[in-house]
């Protein structure tokens, strides 16, 4: 099975990483990315639902 | 024309709208695969960056150019522009807004159609056959092996679903923006959370499901996503490393494709964009970090190992690596398809919110009506989705407009809409606009990020895009070589690839035909408002 084109799709010469389980690195890249987003995310949501909330009581 | 035609009905529907606009593949595959790559720590540092300095701040600018310009009664790119800027130019310059999605839907949704093909094929089972050769089954399915293998209709070939989604699309569009796009990403985007989040319960839950092999176990899958490498400094260094980042960043929250001016148009003059703006940023970056970061390279690894991972493209780890991974789990059927629906629910989001320039641009030009401009946007679809779909052998036809319109278009629009905002139409003015009605208030050191970090870190970007994709430079300064690349040496290489040159044929052909259905527009909007004295 001839692949070389789905590797130009999007260039993405990878390079395998050594395979350790999480590092405290790791841990601290992770948790503090998807706690990061997922705050944000939860922070925008809670505004956005207030503020229509807001939006609704002030037109009754 | 100061009241639009029509509006959304809340500002959580826009901002539904809007995410589901970006949350899209690249969240799921190509996200995980650059973060795996360049190792956690160090990618996710030029990430948020680059998500400060140029994922919040262009998306703001276009909401807010948008807005301004739907309030003049324009909903188009090349409309909005011409009620801004109020030069006879100014709708050229705001045509590539339009042409970049209506170039981009023509590939998108024969992609979109994969993964509702995928989605009905590991339902019925077999994707999950014993012995299945995933690579030949992918080639076969998408016609990447012989032009043309791809347009049969039965329910393995890509076909039938080709004409389901094009028609879907189609059929929402034309109930229009609140009761079409509106209605599908409100239950299509919370679905899609939360078939996220099972899967990602399913992941993190598969311990070592080969006792044979103890080291593929989630600890392990999760260090190879998430380990920062052997130096962040070092990987920082790394200019591949930043514009992979930026690259990322910016196509995944879909700026500069003009879709955020188009769906801001839509707004009143007062209703909310900073939070919104945020809100709907901060949704495609919880889909792609949180769920995304965390569920397909890790899914890969704990089956496949480092090497099932390393090395593939977006499309391979998608539709090759994971549907291999999900027929070796328990129950890996009815996730595959649950995953694949996800998939399809991105797209179908990212799907209406391309298409939707050119039918707001085919009404606004010539005034036609919504059943009118649908028919010719299905005429102009079953051509361009029929020439990707016909010319498939290597994928060629897809991958040279997804490099040309979807990569290089994306960056020029995107640095147009930020000049334009910071310089253009003033920084002051621009800003007191965003202000207008604002839920949130944007800190002030965003004044002098979008009207000078901004731009100039875009430029950047794009001159290292190009060094990098087209002059083929090796980044190095005492050995500097420059190396011809694919894109380049299909075109006027030794051994040049028709289907790539008829397909830059063919993106002129749209192009010129897109400037002179602008320039008949412009004719018509003469007699229409445009903004007072915006230009300094």
């Amino acid at each position: 099975m001839n692949l070389p084109f789905l590797l130009t799709i999007i260039a993405q010469a990878g390079v395998a990483a050594p395979a350790q389980p999480l590092t405290a690195g790791g841990w601290a890249s992770m948790i503090l990315s998807v706690g990061f987003v997922t705050l944000l995310f939860a922070w925008c949501l809670r505004r956005v639902l207030r503020g229509d909330a807001d939006n609704r009581r002030g037109k009754h | 024309m100061s009241r639009p035609k029509e509006a959304w009905t809340s500002n959580l529907g826009v901002i539904f709208a809007v995410a589901g606009s970006a949350v899209g593949l690249g969240n799921f595959l190509r996200f995980p695969g650059l973060a795996a790559q360049y190792g956690g720590g160090a990618f996710m540092i030029a990430y948020f960056v680059s998500l400060l300095v140029i994922g919040i701040p262009v998306s703001w600018a276009e909401w807010t150019v948008g807005r301004h310009g739907g309030h003049h009664g324009y909903h188009s790119s090349p409309g909005v522009f011409h009620a801004l800027l109020r030069r006879r130019w100014a709708k050229y310059l705001g045509a590539i807004g339009f042409l970049i999605p209506l170039l981009v839907c023509m590939y998108y949704v024969y992609v979109e159609a994969w993964c509702l093909g995928y989605a009905v094929n590991a339902l019925s089972g077999r994707l999950s056959a014993p012995g299945m050769d995933y690579g030949a089954f992918f080639a076969t399915y998408t016609g990447a092996n012989v032009d043309g293998v791809a347009v049969k209709f039965g329910l393995g070939d890509a076909g039938l679903f080709v004409v389901i989604v094009l028609l879907l699309n189609l059929y929402l569009l034309y109930r229009g923006l609140s009761k079409g796009i509106e209605l599908a990403c409100r239950f299509g985007m919370p679905l899609l959370v939360i078939l996220g989040i099972v899967i990602l319960a399913r992941v993190l839950t598969l311990g070592t499901p080969d006792p044979a092999r103890p080291d593929q176990n989630v600890l392990t899958a999760l260090g190879f996503m998430w380990n920062p490498g052997a130096g962040i400094l070092a990987s920082l260094r790394n200019p591949q490393l930043w514009l992979a980042a930026a690259g990322q960043v910016f196509f995944s929250l879909t700026i500069g494709l003009g879709i955020i001016i188009t769906y801001a148009s839509y707004l009143r003059k007062t209703d909310d964009i900073t939070l919104s703006g945020l809100a709907a940023a901060s949704a495609n970056e919880f889909c792609e970090v949180a769920l995304g970061g965390m569920i397909t390279v890790p899914a890969a690894f704990i089956f496949l190992g480092a090497a099932g991972v390393a090395g593939q493209g977006t499309f391979a780890l998608g539709f090759i690596v994971l549907p291999e991974v999900f027929a070796s789990m328990p129950a890996g059927m009815l996730f595959a398809s649950a995953f694949f629906v996800l998939l399809f629910l991105a797209a179908v989001t990212s799907s209406l919110s391309i298409l939707q320039p050119t039918i707001a641009f085919l009404e606004e030009a010539f005034m036609l009506r919504r059943a009118v401009s649908v028919a010719w946007l299905a005429l102009i679809m079953s051509v361009g989705t029929g020439f990707v779909w016909y010319f498939s052998k290597d994928l060629k036809a897809l991958d040279t407009i997804d490099f040309w319109i979807g990569n290089v278009g994306v960056f020029l629009q995107g640095t147009i809409v930020i000049l334009l905002f910071g310089w253009v139409i003033g920084i002051g003015k621009s800003w007191r606009e965003m202000h207008r009605g604002a839920a949130l208030r944007v800190p002030g050191f965003f004044r002098i990020v979008m009207r000078y970090i901004t731009p100039l870190y875009l430029i950047t970007i794009f001159t290292l895009f190009l060094l990098d994709k087209v002059v083929g430079w090796n980044f190095s300064f005492g050995n500097p070589v420059f190396r011809q690349t694919g894109y380049i040496a299909d075109l006027v290489g030794n051994a040049p690839s028709p289907v790539a040159r008829l397909t830059v044929g063919f993106i002129i052909a749209v192009c010129l035909l897109g400037l002179v259905l602008v320039a008949v527009a412009g004719r018509r909007w003469r007699c229409k408002p445009a903004a007072p004295h915006y230009r300094k």
